[in-house]
């Protein structure tokens, strides 16, 4: 069977519909023939008979069939096919034919309605596989990744062997049209490139989510919902019936009809309904094209609709990436950022209304049992009708768009409330009416939209508990969708669990009313392991036999791993704040989990990575678990191995990978010192000084930071010379500097990247509070490693006004504190240390600034920099700092700064500095800071104060207040806490 | 409850309580209307309509669809059939593989009893064997399809002693019209499924239930 040839002549009008429908029966199903359609260059060709001009007598059937083609040729279409319908730009060709359809009146309904629905059904298939082809989907999870897509072959990309799949094919034109794919394969291997086509495609693909939410075009795609009541089905109407008696708590009586004039009372804008009931024994309206058809026709519509807007709501346009490629005129580059994009889209998408429709709503006999459809019906409220229609298609593509919608919105919740549905419900009540929904994919949405509501508003504990109840029960629905359902529905627990502790305990509550998420999760992702192992390790009959409905096409492989990642993301949830809970996960579980967990860390699949590392990072946080369980499992050696994969690209996906591999190695490094040695040994300290250095993703290179930050966290001397001397003093300096005066060179690099990647302010001043950190760890604990400190920023005057520099940007909070702690930890050297502190008029300014800051954290530091420097220094202490002073002078080889030391005798170094501190107004500062409402502040104000009133350091006295004072200076000069970054 | 000497019902007895469960009628009505819709009995259901005052939830032309699918495959014009799948809903072979298989393999077993050899290896090589490829699981069953090419075929001329080497069982039943009806009942629960329909008719389903509870009791 070949494919039949497209005419581009319309003079045979008949032979060239008889010609499409061949082709679509022809490509339906079959991804052979869509392929072969695709490489002999046939796409532009439909995309051209989409504007068949309408005064041909089958325009309209052409143009739908067309469509349906197109359709059927993006459904879970390969890549470069996607690129090649997109480069055909058959998204504006569809929407400009939808805008025909708009303006053209004299149509029958069921024409009008039957052209609509090929048009966004085609559209929906497109924008469906641009939104999996270009970011991780917000129900199922990253899964493998863009780059892995290309490497392995297991994946479902790559997917039958004689299914021309290179990008190759995308390049296919007419002109080649007559050579065999073969020839084309080699003839174009050349000359496509593999980086540039998928680059091509992701700015194609956003390019075309911005065509289809850009105000011109929005209406078009936005007035189709308008055109019919919605529809709805008799099974649901006990459901809402209950509901509302529940929501009402009041007596109902059991005919539907009842309940619609209860909520016309209501002072909706419903009216009492009308009722033609002759048209009850109308045989005519029945038998006929009745205007039940056509109303369920409309509701297919508004099921395709609310598909292609769920898919592609939440992704940014292309933005910087078009004006990078030179093309101009995209409405997304004119947005600060991305979130600002949404949140517009949002908005046009939630203000949009019947009127705005162009296109003429059809008339329909209403059933018996409706009201009267609101007189302007609004998106929302079209929304909630679909919800609640009883038909499950038109219900779970409502129901997924709402989730979309409020996921992380407020705004929207708020104005989703002010809604009722046409049943009358509170959208909430409506919502959770539906756990008793009989199709599993309507309870899923449902309870995901739930999910996503409960995180941006506040319900009740029960409310939270009944959903969690619903998505855990989903978890045991195996019977459906190959798994897709337990992916969506671990995803939506994570979600409810995450920054909740509460909820967290709750869901791993065990015993007969427990929720079991443990165990349940854990079962499943023993499962989905297995699937994995028995599907690459031998596709043996026996395998086969044993569990036939997991055989090993490349399909259940894709959702076994997808699988994976949805539990280990919702195991990190539950277990990220209660350790009882991180216990339950790696001893509580049979099969014990920690072994499958490590496995996952070098899955092929990416999402299962980066899932992996956000659970051993969970479980990291108790060091109980880090020490025995997770290194006895050899968790730090492979997370030292991901950080220096090379073959890691350098977008999104891949820098999500290494911030969580990064975030993970931080809590490793912090309390587990043989990690530190592993990471040093295995020369993972250079890939993480690389990635600090060079790494133009924010969170990873701020992660690789703070990891080096914990690895200095109270270490010996060696390991800071040894970081150091990879790191660099000056890249440390450049860092602390903060963003104001970062080389122009990294600037540049910056704002190479897409908008949505490139660090924010917010990012940078992080940065900096690391950096900075960084020092404060060099500079902990001992006159040598302030020396080593010094002297590696090339000496004390540099190091000061490095400090001043920073201090006096007065950028953030966070950073200055960091600073201050800083100065505080010089103010613990030796006597040269101390004095070189003293003699910085600036420093002094700053200690003062830091006392009278109004951060309690910054004053407290304040006063611990004066604690020190204000400290006797004991006969020991003296000895040492001389010592030590001396090692300085030599690594220096300078003794500029060591000249300053000899010249008095070190008992006057306190007196000096009650001295100077008085001159810069210090007494004053700590004199109002002895009723600070803030206790800490009050107690170290007090504690230094003595020290202020009499004119001398009573050096008899101190002994005592020496020794408490040392114990607490431990931790006036504690680092760095652990990480708890999100 | 446990102290509770169980309960024991005769038959007779029994019979007598069920005759006494009242069923509302219009209830009843529905599920004989449900079951008419999905079995696709299009005149009596118009019938039944005018009669019960009831409206089906789907509009009677869509039984029609549904039927001259259902009768195209039965007579063994299986791409008739497909054309018209992809009229009513495009997306229906698309994202059900499985089914599309079905459909193919269908298509092969016609071409195969018309004795269309070539055409059927063809066929066989560019439509079934990539799905197969796309999903192993289905391969045993296109290799019991193609078993039948090895076989002599029963023609209705001569009777079946006749042929020198009959097809073993589980191979000729590809050949019988249970294999059509399996097929074509597929087809249309997934049309069903597309309209948000039950795709199978409650009344059956509570028989079976009943019958099953019956059982239980019984012994």
């Amino acid at each position: 069977m070949t494919l039949p040839q497209l005419r581009r002549t319309s003079d045979d009008v008949e032979g060239q519909l008889q010609e499409l429908i061949r082709l679509r029966n022809a490509v339906i199903g079959s991804r052979t023939k869509k392929a072969e359609f695709v490489v002999e260059g046939k796409v532009p060709h439909l995309v051209e008979l989409l504007a068949t001009p309408i005064a041909n007598p089958t325009a309209l059937q052409v143009r739908s069939l067309s469509a349906t083609i197109l359709g059927s040729l993006a459904n879970s279409s390969s890549s470069p096919t996607l690129l090649c319908i997109l480069t055909a730009e058959a998204p504006q060709a569809l929407t400009t034919a939808l805008a025909d359809v708009a303006s053209l009146n004299a149509l029958q309904d069921g024409e009008r309605l039957k052209a609509i629905e090929s048009l966004v059904r085609a559209l929906r298939s497109i924008y469906v596989a641009i939104a999996s082809e270009i970011a991780p989907s917000p129900r199922l999870g990253l899964g493998p990744g863009r780059a892995a897509a290309g490497k392995s072959a297991s994946m479902l990309r790559a997917k039958i062997s004689r299914e021309p799949a290179g990008w190759y094919t995308a390049s296919a034109d007419v002109k080649m049209a007559s050579g065999s794919s073969s020839d084309l394969r080699t003839s174009f291997k050349k000359h496509s490139d593999d980086t540039s086509s998928s680059s091509n495609l992701v700015l194609l693909g956003r390019s075309a989510i911005d065509h289809i939410l850009s105000p011109e075009v929005l209406p078009f795609l936005l007035g189709p919902l308008f055109l019919a009541p919605i529809p709805r089905h008799e099974r649901v109407h006990e459901t809402l019936r209950e509901a509302k008696a529940a929501a009402n708590s009041r007596p109902t009586t059991p005919a539907y009809a009842a309940v619609v004039m209860n909520s016309s009372s209501r002072g909706q804008d419903m009216e009492t309904a009308s009722v033609a009931s002759s048209s009850r024994m109308d045989m005519d309206a029945q038998m006929g094209d009745g205007s039940m058809a056509l109303r369920k026709q409309a509701l297919t519509i508004v099921e395709m609709v609310a598909g292609i807007f769920s898919a592609c709501l939440g992704l940014p346009g292309p933005g910087i990436l078009a004006s990078k490629a030179g093309k101009s005129g995209s409405s997304s580059a004119s947005f600060a950022s991305p979130a600002q994009e949404i949140a517009t889209r949002r908005r046009h998408l939630i203000d949009f209304n019947a009127s705005g429709s162009p296109f003429q709503a059809i008339e329909v006999n209403l059933q018996d049992t409706e009201a009267e459809p609101i007189a302007t019906p609004s998106f929302l409220s079209i929304l909630l009708a679909a919800a609640e229609s009883g038909y499950p298609k038109a219900q779970e593509s409502a129901l997924w768009l709402l989730c979309e919608l409020v996921r992380d919105n407020a705004d929207t919740s708020v104005q989703l409330f002010r809604h009722q549905t046409p049943s009358g419900l509170l959208p909430t009540s409506m919502l959770l009416a539906l756990r008793n929904d009989p199709s599993v994919a309507v309870r899923l949405a449902a309870f995901s939209c739930m999910a996503n509501l409960i995180k941006v508003h506040p319900f009740t504990a029960k409310t939270s508990e009944r959903v969690l109840a619903v998505l855990v029960d989903l978890l045991d629905e195996s019977s459906q969708g190959g798994g897709e359902v337990q992916v969506a529905a671990a995803f939506a627990i994570a979600k409810v669990v995450e920054d909740d502790p509460r909820m967290q305990a709750v869901a791993c509550t065990q015993g007969p009313f427990g929720y079991h998420c443990v165990e349940k999760l854990g079962g499943l992702l023993d499962q989905a392991t297995k699937t994995l192992t028995e599907g690459n390790g031998s596709s043996t009959s026996k395998a086969k036999l044993t569990v036939p409905s997991m055989a090993t096409s490349a399909r259940n492989q894709e959702m076994a791993h997808r699988l994976r990642e949805a539990v280990l993301t919702a195991l990190a949830a539950l277990s990220f704040t209660r350790d009882e809970i991180r216990r339950q996960i790696v001893d509580g579980t049979t099969p014990s989990l920690l072994p499958i967990v490590v496995s996952c860390l070098s899955s092929s699949s990416l999402g299962t990575r980066v899932a992996a590392c956000r659970l051993v990072r969970a479980l990291s946080r108790s060091i109980g678990v880090l020490r025995t369980s997770l290194v006895d499992a050899g968790v730090a050696e492979k997370l030292v191995e991901m950080i220096k994969d090379e073959t890691l690209g350098e977008d999104g996906e891949d820098d999500e990978l290494r911030t969580q591999a990064t975030a993970s190695i931080c809590n490793l490094v912090l309390s587990f010192a043989p990690m530190r040695q592993t990471l040093l040994d295995n020369g993972g300290l250079d890939r993480l000084v690389s990635l600090a250095k060079t790494c133009t993703h924010g969170p990873t290179k701020l992660n690789a930071l703070w990891a080096m930050k914990n690895v200095l966290y109270a270490s010996e001397l060696e390991v800071k010379r040894t970081v150091m001397s990879k790191l660099g003093f000056d890249t440390l300096e450049a860092l602390a500097r903060g963003p104001s005066s970062s080389t122009s060179n990294e600037r540049g690099r910056d704002e190479a990247l897409p908008s949505s990647l490139s660090p924010s302010n917010e990012n940078s001043l992080a940065l900096q509070e690391n950096s900075l950190n960084i020092i404060r760890n060099l500079t902990s604990s001992r006159a040598g490693d302030i020396a080593f400190t010094l002297s590696g920023f090339g000496g004390a005057t540099r190091f000061f006004e490095l400090i001043e520099h920073v201090i006096w940007q007065r950028q953030s909070d966070l950073v200055t504190e960091q600073a201050a702690y800083v100065l505080v930890n010089v103010a613990t050297g030796d006597v040269s240390h101390r004095r070189a502190l003293l003699r910085r008029n600036n420093c002094l300014d700053a200690i003062v600034y830091f006392a009278g800051h109004p951060r309690a954290e910054v004053k407290v530091a304040g006063l611990w920099c004066v604690m020190n420097l204000t400290q006797g220094v004991s006969a020991a202490q003296q000895q040492q700092a001389a010592a030590s002073s001396a090692a300085a002078m030599q690594t220096e080889g300078a003794g500029q700064e060591a000249a300053d030391v000899d010249d008095s005798t070190p008992f006057d170094v306190e007196r000096e500095a009650v001295g100077r501190l008085r001159r810069y107004g210090f007494d004053g500062v700590l004199r109002s800071l002895l009723t600070s409402p803030d206790a800490d502040v009050k107690d170290r104000a007090r504690a230094l104060s003595g020290r202020f009133e009499t004119k001398t350091v009573a050096t008899g006295a101190s002994s005592i207040s020496n020794e408490r004072q040392r114990s607490s200076s431990g931790t006036g000069t504690a680092q760095a806490a652990p990480p708890a970054a999100a | 409850m446990a102290a509770r000497k169980p309960l024991v019902l005769g038959v007779a007895e029994w019979e007598k309580k069920l005759n006494e469960v009242h069923v509302n009628k219009d209830d009843l009505n529905r599920l004989v209307m449900d079951y008419l819709v999905i079995e696709g009995y299009k005149d009596a259901a118009a019938r039944f309509s005018l009669e019960t005052g009831l409206r089906p939830q789907v509009d009677l032309a869509s039984i029609e669809d549904r039927m001259t699918i259902r009768a195209a495959i039965e007579r063994g014009d299986v791409e008739e059939a497909i054309g018209r799948v992809n009229e009513l809903d495009p997306e229906i072979l698309d994202n059900s593989p499985l089914l599309f298989f079905h459909l193919q393999q269908q298509r092969l077993i016609e071409l195969i009893r018309a004795n269309r050899i070539g055409e059927a290896l063809h066929f066989a090589a560019e439509e079934l064997a990539p799905r197969g490829e796309e999903y192993p699981e289905l391969l045993p069953e296109l290799e019991r399809t193609m078993a039948l090419l090895a076989f002599d075929l029963p023609s209705s001329s001569s009777t079946a002693s006749t042929a020198a080497l009959p097809a073993p069982p589980h191979v000729a039943s590809l050949l019988s019209p249970s294999q059509k009806l399996k097929t074509a009942g597929e087809l249309n629960a997934a049309i069903l499924a597309s309209q948000s329909q039950g795709s199978d008719p409650k009344l059956p389903q509570m028989l079976r239930m009943m019958a099953w509870g019956e059982d239980l009791l019984r012994t």
